[in-house]
């Protein structure tokens, strides 16, 4: 292993580890792939074997792995007024979104779209001790990936010394010091869209999230994976992409995967926080919110 | 959600950490919480767009009206965590997934 950056398959997307010294590249990927694989172990919805998987109606007490996910999960939902709800998971599958995206057919049968999401609020979590209602199913996948790059991005920097960079499918965390010219990130979501570069400050994190990845077919209506809870249904494509930059990368995936849910009232939501963020919307127009440089191509 | 959860579960997070470093051989033992959400009052509301420069693919291409939007907040103002490139090669590449 040579080099400064390491790139894997992960969950049916792509990752990267980034390091600012070439010696330390073996030991900050191992780091980093030790946690990716305990998270995915502690929350993975298609995983059988996964705690997750394994949670029924009652009260549980979580690892303390899953006990942080879930945690951080019901922070974002409450960070977010409720727009990004960790208790989508049956909704997701009824919707057909039922096992890992890859496997899902190409169409099928149409789905009714008059399943309700239970909502945050009936989820209780004090420590390791979750409280899960009857009815209520668990989706960790609007933060526990996001959560994942912050902490092995911060384990690698502990453990090396170096700085690190953790992009996990296109969520970027980093931590330590940063490179002489700083963290070059390029944003583009699929080929169609328009791309740009950008430097990212040191130990900030920066999170995409798309109406265009993560889509599938029922009944010949198009769907895509993120839920908007207050109609139980795939959130009104307005925007192709929506990129946050925050100190942490499970603020920064949830104000993004709040502004698709937003739609037309994400920039002035983001804007009133204080995020910088670039949105780009069905005619490949970007709109930058804060102080979001001005585009340079890649 | 119980006022109690958000403390317990930021204690938790100190063995999550520690969880991870234990994984590797490590003993790490410095958490952060994860939902350290930004403030800003913002001073534009979205009410005030503005063209911005060329480069992208959308703004070379697009028809006319507004290629390239912005909203300003408060944030604009401030030392950014997003500023220009460098111009060297991107390490890393943020998309949805």
């Amino acid at each position: 292993m040579t080099g400064t950056t390491y790139r894997f398959e992960l969950w049916t997307t792509t990752a990267a580890v980034v390091v600012t010294d070439p010696a330390v590249l073996g030991t900050a990927v191992d780091v980093v792939r030790a946690g990716l694989d305990r998270v995915e172990l502690a929350c993975s919805r298609f995983r059988p074997d996964s705690e997750l998987a394994g949670l029924t109606p009652g009260t549980h007490r979580l690892s303390p792995l899953l006990a942080d996910l879930v945690g951080t999960a019901l922070d974002a939902a409450e960070a977010s007024g409720g727009l990004v709800d960790p208790t989508v998971g049956s909704t997701l599958r009824a919707l057909g979104y039922d096992r890992s995206i890859e496997l899902l057919p190409g169409d099928g049968a149409p789905v009714s779209l008059v399943h309700h999401v239970p909502g945050w609020r009936r989820v209780h979590l004090y420590g390791d001790k979750l409280e899960l209602p009857l009815g209520v199913e668990l989706d960790l996948g609007a933060t526990a990936k996001a959560r994942a790059a912050d902490l092995t991005a911060r384990a690698a920097a502990e453990a090396t010394g170096a700085g690190v960079l953790v992009e996990a499918g296109g969520d970027i965390a980093t931590a330590g010091p940063p490179p002489e010219q700083g963290w070059q990130v390029l944003v583009q979501d699929s080929p169609d869209d328009p791309a740009g570069r950008f430097t990212l400050a040191a130990g900030w994190a920066v999170a995409t999230s798309s109406t265009v990845r993560r889509a599938w077919r029922r009944g010949g209506v198009r769907l895509h994976h993120i839920v908007d809870p207050r109609t139980a249904a795939p959130a009104a494509p307005v925007w192709r992409s929506a990129t946050v930059a925050a100190p942490s990368c499970a603020e920064a995936n949830t104000a993004s995967t709040a502004a698709v849910i937003l739609g037309h009232d994400a920039a002035t939501w983001l804007a009133d926080r204080g995020y910088t963020a670039r949105l780009v919307d069905q005619r490949h127009r970007v709109v930058r919110v804060g102080a979001w440089p001005q585009e340079v191509a890649a | 959600m119980k006022r109690s959860r958000r403390l317990q579960a930021g204690l938790a997070g100190l063995s999550v950490v520690s969880a991870l470093g234990a994984a590797v051989g490590l003993g790490l033992t410095t958490h952060t919480s994860s939902s350290q959400t930004s403030q800003g009052t913002a001073s534009d509301t979205g009410a005030a767009q503005q063209a911005s420069g060329s480069g992208s693919r959308s703004e070379e291409n697009d028809d006319s009206t507004t290629s390239s939007r912005s909203h300003q907040s408060s944030q604009s103002n401030q030392s950014s965590p997003v500023s220009k490139p460098a111009n060297t090669t991107p390490q890393a590449t943020t998309s949805g997934s």
